[in-house]
């Protein structure tokens, strides 16, 4: 067991250290693309009282009026020691926001891709089995047309069906009825805060607001893996190694067996981009169904310009997909040791 | 009665094209040929021709859109089913054993060595995993694979390509079958390995009485490693025998272009160009196949193709030995 | 090369035959086709002027005189859908064009030539990886903020590397083949051998990918007019016609909504089944399983 501890500890060195430069590459971007554009958040903060004076006054105070090489050092400075700056919609601090609104992007996102990967990928792997079948273009067809709605829409219409003319669904507003008290934060979970606390009540409004939203995502979430398990499996089909097993007569479990050991690896890092990917999509789902989680903050801070918000957005969503795809490189290398 | 009988196959492929039309490939015309126990038959032919396919067919594996249009293969008395059937008990894997291409690719990437051996052996009744691991073993030494014990915890991409390759014979032969097909064995190895893993193969199937057929495009090795050779073009037969009779009275034109295609004979003789381009299989001629590139194509050549017995054994499918020029 | 099978003597056997053997890429066409259409000829067959309001008759359903219903400014539905089709395309060719434009090129070199181009191309993919809709907002909003000029060319851009990786599959894949090695065994210089023998099969085996990213093209235009970036107020843009019905949908005016979104649905569908049909069409072991 030393022996797998020690490659594990070299696999997480190595990647820790690669790691670094690409996430500063993706903040140090961000910074520079939200200061070089057309906006400038100074007129939108003072308000259309400020006469000039007042504006290079705020501009001044709050760093903007310094090279831009320079705010990016100041920034990285505070950012090492943990200080994310504040959002200049209530001066709210940019870490503590993000710790708050982080857990409920991820509860939506874990439960939607899990769905779509307990339905989408069975579906794509019985597709790959027989090719060209009805249920294979059924599939196909199904994937497509997830592929092609966009969820934002998908949303409104699940809203108006289920919500307007069905009354089933909660008004899409929070994920919680107005008149239902939230559990205590524990998590920032609301399911899991709701199930830690006892609170069946709650946690009945939780799941039923997040029922649509839920819905919708999975769905999209669905139609690239069926899309992916389908070209994975049928690639393997294709494969020397399964025509020499059946060469050998191997039974057809045992090939069905063989095949998915060897669709394991390729499935694994595919579910893993999907799981960073969506979690950006996840934010126009957070704001059609106001779910006020990250995403949706942080889309209301880059159409306002609202700096510190944007990055620490865009670098925690940097973060995860560094810490997804060293998980799943890591499961990898130690169910297959190649290389 | 003969271990191996295959009567007149004929195989088809069915496509589409663009535009959704049917087009007939007439990849295998009348294959018919017998083994004896015992025996080794190399299989010779430029690409294309139908020798892999015709492996395919022996073991049963064909799939659509190939389709047998005529013809059986009788194994052991046996009639063999051709066509890749769902649960249907072929003698594949335990009687008709295949040394595949491209090692390294063939085996499984995700298991061991040693577990896919056992797992062969498994799959064909043998429910003793302390014997099947032991035997093994005993394969792996037979192939001169050094250290058997501890290559059985290897995975396949640690192994060099002749390694590989006699991993897949000690697999062929680790059932102990009567017939093993061994589809060009020597692709991808250096000159050196070559020799070597054809002389663990042939020395391991004739002590233990077996059957083999070699795929080949190398005449070299059908020269060395075989009793018997037949030549195939086109999906068919054109000369077959014992491969000294067919070296030695070299009948068929196309047998005798093959042979002064080797690069003794054109240290000797120089380069003999061969005319035309590989046969469309969508479109073959009538009467013989060969007529289009044959320097000795006659008028009769035109109208069928006959089968002449030459003597001992040996057969050709031409008409230059009734009519010569 | 002998005879093919006899020439059909009926003129539809050819397309009817192309619809047996991929009814995704004819259907896929065909939907592509009608709102091409559409968008041509839209100041012809839009019963009105898509941004004249009729101000008392906010919010109509659909029926009567707006067929598709009025939103609320009392534009009419169905022309502000038949003119977001010019939007659409408007969009999709030119950024399509830059994608091709840009990277084409990039990708031919990289696979050709590998070295440090190569790496530069798949580290920028590593990088746009990582965060997809969000730069683009932030893109174009840098840009020249609200755009529709700056809108094609991010998308543009950001198409290309993408196209440049498949092209460069494509050519890795050819420099490995027999007949590219053999025309540089006979002696053909570099260039020859990426344009005549390279570009052309690099080019076909790309061409799937084309429909697939104009699709995209299609959609993220819209995903970025509903956010709010890009697309001015009363222009009949398919994703602001949605993020003005957003407002409508707790209400019960279903109709502001649903058609642009159903339009826009079907052109993206439509190029991905032409995408998809294409790509059966040309690689023959898509098929699947079989020997």
């Amino acid at each position: 067991m030393g022996e797998t501890g020690a490659r594990i500890a070299k696999f997480l060195l190595v990647r820790v250290a690669v790691s670094v430069p690409v996430i500063l590459g993706i903040v140090f971007l961000t910074f520079m693309l939200i200061r070089v554009g057309g906006q400038d958040p100074v007129a939108m903060l003072a308000g259309p009282m400020a006469d000039e004076a007042m504006l290079t006054a705020l501009r001044a105070q709050l760093q903007l009026d310094q090279p831009l090489l320079l705010q990016f050092a100041n920034y990285l400075f505070r950012l090492v020691q943990g200080d994310l700056g504040v959002s200049w919609q209530g001066g709210i601090p940019v870490w503590g926001e993000i710790l708050h609104l982080f857990p409920a992007t991820l509860e939506l996102v874990l439960l939607s891709v899990g769905l779509a990967a307990l339905i989408g990928v069975p579906i794509g792997l019985r597709a790959a089995t027989h090719p060209n079948g009805w249920f294979d273009q059924l599939s196909r067809f199904g994937s497509l047309a997830g592929f092609s709605m966009p969820t934002y829409w998908m949303g409104l219409m699940a809203i108006l069906v289920f919500f307007y003319i069905l009354r089933w669904a909660p008004p899409p507003m929070g994920r919680l009825s107005m008149e239902v008290v939230a559990p205590t934060v524990v998590t920032g979970s609301l399911l899991l805060d709701c199930i830690l606390a006892g609170d069946w009540q709650a946690l009945g409004s939780a799941l039923a607001h997040l029922a649509l939203p839920v819905a919708c995502f999975t769905l999209l979430a669905a139609a690239p893996m069926i899309k992916q398990s389908r070209a994975i499996l049928i690639e393997i089909m294709n494969s020397d190694y399964v025509r020499y097993a059946r060469a050998n007569g191997f039974s057809k479990a045992t090939i069905r067996k063989m095949a998915l050991r060897n669709a394991a690896t390729p499935l694994l890092t595919f579910l893993g981009m999907e799981l960073t990917s969506l979690l950006a999509a996840a934010a126009l789902v957070e704001y059609i169904f106001s779910l006020s989680g990250l995403g949706q903050w942080g889309l209301n801070a880059i159409l306002l310009g609202d700096f510190a918000v944007v990055q620490g957005y865009v670098l925690t969503l940097a973060l995860f997909s560094v810490f997804i795809f060293m998980v799943i490189d890591l499961i990898v290398m130690l169910l297959e040791p190649r290389r | 009665m003969s271990l191996l009988s295959v009567e007149d196959l004929h195989v088809h492929f069915i496509a589409r094209g663009i535009n959704n039309q049917l087009r007939t490939a007439k990849a295998l015309n009348g294959v018919s040929f017998t083994l004896e126990p015992g025996q080794v038959l190399g299989l010779v032919g430029e690409t294309g021709a139908g020798k892999s396919l015709t492996a395919l067919a022996l073991l049963g594996l064909l799939r659509p859109p190939a389709k047998v249009v005529a013809g059986k293969i009788q194994f052991e008395g046996q009639e063999l089913g051709l066509l890749d059937q769902p649960g249907h008990r072929s003698p594949r894997g335990k009687s008709i054993t295949l040394i595949p291409q491209s090692p390294k690719t063939s085996l499984d990437p995700t298991a061991r060595i040693g577990d896919q051996l056992i797992r062969i052996q498994r799959e064909h009744g043998q429910t003793d995993t302390a014997k099947a691991h032991a035997r093994a073993i005993e394969m792996l030494g037979q192939v001169q694979i050094p250290d058997p014990v501890q290559r059985m915890k290897a995975w396949p991409h640690e192994l060099s390509g002749g390694m590989a390759q006699r991993v897949l014979i000690a697999a062929g032969l680790i059932n102990s079958p009567r017939l093993v097909i061994a589809d060009e064995p020597t692709t991808g190895l250096d000159l050196t390995v070559q020799a070597e893993v054809l002389d663990i193969f042939k020395r391991l199937v004739t002590a233990n009485g077996m059957s083999a057929i070699i795929i080949t495009h190398d005449l070299g090795i059908v020269a060395h490693y075989c009793d018997r050779m037949a030549v195939m073009f086109a999906g068919t037969i054109i000369e077959e025998g014992p491969v000294n009779q067919v070296f030695g009275a070299q009948s068929h034109p196309y047998t005798q272009s093959l042979i002064a295609s080797t690069p003794k004979q054109i240290a000797l003789h120089g380069f003999a160009s061969a005319v035309g381009s590989p046969p469309n299989l969508y479109d073959l001629p009538s009467g013989c196949v060969y007529k289009d590139r044959c320097p000795k194509a006659q008028a009769v050549c035109d109208t069928r193709l006959p089968t002449l017995d030459l003597e001992s054994g040996h057969r050709v499918r031409c008409h230059l030995p009734n009519h010569p020029q | 090369m002998s005879a093919e099978a006899a020439t059909p003597s009926h003129w539809l056997a050819y397309p009817l035959g192309l619809a047996r053997r991929s009814p995704t890429f004819v259907v896929g066409l065909g939907i592509v086709l009608f709102f091409l259409g559409l968008a041509l000829l839209a100041p012809v067959i839009a019963p009105f002027n898509p941004t004249q309001s009729f101000s008392y008759e906010v919010l109509q359903a659909p029926g009567g005189r707006f067929f598709f219903g009025s939103d609320g400014n009392g534009m009419d539905v169905l022309s502000r859908v038949i003119h977001g089709s010019r939007y659409a395309f408007g969009i999709a060719v030119p950024a399509g064009l830059i994608m091709v434009g840009i990277g084409l090129p990039l990708g031919l070199l990289a696979g050709y030539k590998g070295g440090w181009l190569d790496e530069a191309l798949l580290r920028t993919l590593d990088v746009l990886r990582a965060f997809p809709t969000i730069i683009l907002a932030l893109a174009v909003v840098a840009a020249t903020g609200q755009s529709l000029v700056s809108m094609v060319v991010v998308i543009g851009l950001l198409d290309s590397p993408i196209f440049a990786r498949v092209v460069r599959a494509e050519v890795l894949t050819l420099r490995s083949s027999t007949f590219v090695k053999a025309a540089i065994a006979v002696g053909n210089p570099s260039w020859r051998v990426m344009w005549v023998h390279i570009l052309p099969n690099a080019i076909l085996g790309a061409t799937a990918q084309l429909p697939m990213r104009m699709a995209w093209a299609v959609r993220i235009s819209a995903t970025l007019a509903f956010i709010g970036v890009g697309i001015q107020a009363p222009t009949p843009e398919w994703g602001a016609m949605i993020r003005q019905g957003a407002e409508y949908v707790i209400t019960g005016e279903w109709w502001v909504a649903l058609f642009p979104g159903l339009a826009l649905m079907t052109l993206v569908l439509g190029f991905n089944l032409l995408g998809d049909g294409l790509t059966d069409l040309l690689d023959p072991k898509r098929r699947g399983v079989g020997k």
